[in-house]
């Protein structure tokens, strides 16, 4: 392994989040929802410190001077993919907080089918971690070549 | 005479790749999460360049501070160069992949 160490921290850390959305999810269907809305709102505002304190810049000093020229190269295209699909992700879900948990949207902006909206969001989160995963692997983990 | 004498000293010394008219110009590999060679000893003046021959982005960043030099993130096969004026021990390490390190010996 020749990560640093912030970005091991980053990975587990994303992990716990990644579980903790579905143990928020376990919550809901057990009709805590006080509990539910605590924990995802938790969740999803310490990933937008990560992303923002740690994934943008990172992104913008290492994979954002190589777009597009670059994008045909694995580690370019799985960073690009996940910084991509990770930022509709975490907007949405902050979206999803402030309509459903706040009065602060207006009423012709506010969720109808909220479980619907939060399921999608949940599925897309794991594959944005998925994404994650395997940009991790491409950046720091050194694969023999393959014959 | 200066090539002899360059030739010899650089067999002895050196292990990179080398290439001594007047001047040195030494090479290093990045290659396997690697520097290949890890030490070089050098003589002052000598401009030395790291190729990347990984398929994925490394730098070259002194552990000095204040760092004397740093590479952006190099592509496969990017290269960048530094030339070391003042004699000294330079230890260097790759920003994105930190327990990759290299140390420059200039005398």
């Amino acid at each position: 392994m020749h990560s640093p160490l912030y970005a091991d921290f980053v990975f587990l850390l994303e992990i716990a989040m990644g579980l903790s959305l579905l143990v928020g999810a376990w919550l809901a269907r057990r009709r805590m929802l006080r509990e539910h809305a605590w924990l995802q709102s938790v969740t999803v505002l310490l990933n937008f410190i990560v992303v923002a304190i740690v994934m943008v810049p990172s992104f913008r000093e290492q994979v954002s001077p190589k777009i597009p020229a670059k994008l045909g190269k694995s580690y370019v295209a799985l960073a690009a993919a996940h910084g991509a699909l990770g930022g509709i992700v975490e907007l949405t879900a902050l979206y999803i907080l402030l309509a459903v948990g706040t009065e602060l949207v207006p009423e012709r902006f506010r969720i109808q089918r909220y479980k619907l909206w939060m399921r999608t969001v949940l599925a897309a989160w794991w594959l944005f971690l998925l994404l994650g995963a395997a940009t991790y692997v491409r950046w720091y983990v050194h694969l023999p070549p393959r014959h | 005479m200066i090539r002899k004498f360059f030739a010899h000293y650089c067999s002895d010394v050196f292990t990179a790749s080398c290439c001594c008219l007047v001047s040195c110009r030494f090479e290093v590999k990045i290659d396997n999460f690697s520097f290949s060679p890890t030490n070089l000893t050098i003589a002052v003046g000598t401009t030395v360049t790291w190729v990347n021959h990984d398929d994925i982005p490394h730098s070259v960043v002194s552990s000095d501070e204040p760092q004397v030099f740093k590479s952006k993130a190099l592509d496969s096969d990017d290269r960048f160069s530094f030339t070391f004026t003042n004699a000294g021990t330079y230890g260097y390490f790759c920003s994105i992949h930190p327990k990759m390190t290299g140390k420059v010996v200039v005398q």
